[in-house]
């Protein structure tokens, strides 16, 4: 049976894309005095969690920031262990995404990441390229700073005239591009931290904000049902009435 | 030093550095005012007085950021979704406000003599065919203040966040055609460069009344490390008084920022 109560009350709204940005595995891991990397490792256990709950909700979209472009400078050793770890993380989000119809995208950059980790991230693109239910993008070595200036680049290198440049035609050369809902109506980040880092700068521009005081370790799908149904009581008008 | 007991003028409220001494406050300082027409809604009063009273609280903002130190403060006066989806009426009177502020001989008077230049940022080209004497009004503001050094005051009117990176990419796009940029000059900075907030420091800290927890597009491009605080709901912006304004700032310099590392 599964073990997390999935029930909502009636009518409950579904956020068609929610992004979780899972923060405070290192502090969880120090205010237990164990290793940091044990931290990282119940936070993965906890991704899988969460995802799993957000297919069996219905959510459409859901996108995890593992890794951003500023993370880099981290210690060598921790950005070592993580990358192993995503690679292992990434092929279990695969075996689930298969299960639920679940397309897999990589946003960020592809060349700087190890090549191992790469070609993993490839294969789950690939292997998923054709269900339609739902989008997991993963972040890795992503930031919207750079997802911006990359489309830039992108669109003055294809010669497009500059009369031509709209919103859309600039969505087109996003990471997420032909994605029906690109812009988070939901963007939960854990551990206290009330920024957003540059996360989909371009896209976040009115998703809601929710920032749990929790540790993502313990940021489990009961949490996630919680901010969920925040997510319901707020009015969004969209600079309308 | 501790906060006051009771009611005290703003010139006498303490600042943030004397209660809390050594504070980091930031450089650049973001206020979304939401909430006006509410406020005048839970007094049967119609919208128009609520961005009347929302004027007053600006004003007596701007003063104690001035008197605190705070180098740019950000105001987000009309969006460009706004301007699309509220009625024309609502949008005419506050394009009036505006105008009225705008032109204020005391106010502008203030402007010069504390060493505040004034910026605009947002589209340009509709407030010209809608009300061409705000967008006169604007000019000759930044002209007469353009020298100043001391603060920068920025009205973001007509703005939003994603209007603005397409109007940039657009010039830098003219700019490689003209042969006056090269393709492998563009990185973060250059972009900067063409926004509309060109020159000045990203924001350091956004704050928003009303409770909304969103930016709803105000410079996403310059904020993305930006630090966030929201009000709670019975907090409208014309609520948000000096000492509350403060909590704000106090509670932003406990903030670790790490960037990423």
């Amino acid at each position: 049976m599964y073990k997390w109560d999935l029930s909502l009350p009636p009518k409950t709204k579904i956020p068609n894309h929610l992004v979780l940005i899972p923060d405070g595995n290192r502090r969880w891991a120090k205010t237990r005095k164990i290793h940091t990397f044990e931290g990282h490792k119940k936070g993965f256990s906890v991704i899988i969690e969460d995802a799993r709950f957000c297919w069996l909700l219905g959510i459409h979209t859901v996108s995890l920031w593992f890794f951003s472009t500023e993370n880099w400078n981290r210690s060598k050793n921790e950005v070592n262990y993580l990358m192993k770890l995503y690679n292992d993380l990434i092929k279990e989000l695969l075996k689930d995404a298969k299960k639920y119809g679940v397309k897999m995208v990589h946003l960020g950059r592809k060349e700087k990441i190890p090549k191992q980790l790469a070609k993993i991230a490839q294969k789950a693109e690939k292997e998923t390229k054709k269900a339609k239910k739902h989008i997991l993008n993963f972040c890795l070595d992503y930031g919207g700073h750079d997802e911006i200036l990359r489309a830039v680049k992108k669109i003055l290198a294809d010669k497009i005239p500059p009369e031509k440049f709209t919103k859309e035609l600039f969505e087109s050369y996003l990471d997420t591009k032909n994605q029906p809902h690109i812009y988070p109506d939901l963007i939960i980040r854990t551990s206290g931290e009330q920024r957003l880092s540059g996360f989909m700068s371009w896209q976040n521009a009115y998703a809601e904000f929710y920032f749990s005081p929790v540790h993502f370790p313990e940021f489990t799908p009961e949490k996630l049902k919680e901010a969920i149904l925040d997510f319901n009581r707020r009015r969004r008008r969209f600079g309308g009435n | 030093m501790t906060v006051e007991k009771g009611p005290v003028s703003d010139k006498r409220l303490h600042s943030p550095q004397e209660i809390e001494p050594g504070i980091t406050l930031p450089k650049h300082l973001v206020i979304i005012p939401d909430g006006n027409r509410h406020w005048a809604n839970l007094r049967g009063l119609p919208p128009s007085e609520g961005h009347k009273e929302g004027v007053k609280t600006a004003k007596r903002l701007m003063r104690v950021c001035r008197d605190w130190g705070i180098q740019i403060v950000t105001i987000w006066g009309m969006s460009t979704d706004n301007l699309e989806k509220r009625s024309p009426q609502e949008m005419n009177t506050l394009m009036k406000i505006f105008e009225k502020l705008f032109t204020n001989k005391k106010i502008v008077t203030e402007w010069i003599d504390s060493g505040t230049k004034v910026k605009f940022i947002g589209r340009r080209d509709r407030i010209g065919e809608k009300r061409p004497s705000l967008l006169k009004a604007i000019k000759k503001i930044e002209a007469v203040t353009k020298e100043n050094q001391k603060s920068t005051l920025v009205f973001a009117v007509d703005y939003g966040g994603r209007n603005e990176l397409v109007r940039a990419f657009r010039d830098i796009a003219i700019g490689i055609k003209d042969g006056t940029l090269k393709p492998d000059e563009i990185d973060e900075e250059l972009i900067s460069l063409h926004l509309d907030t060109a020159g000045l420091n990203n924001p350091d800290l956004i704050i928003r009344t009303s409770g909304q927890r969103r930016i709803s597009g105000m410079l996403i491009f310059q904020g993305a490390s930006a630090e966030l605080y929201f009000y709670d709901q019975n907090i409208n912006f014309p609520d948000l008084t000096p000492e509350l304004l403060r909590e704000a700032l106090l509670d932003f310099g406990k903030r670790q920022r790490r960037f990423g590392g």
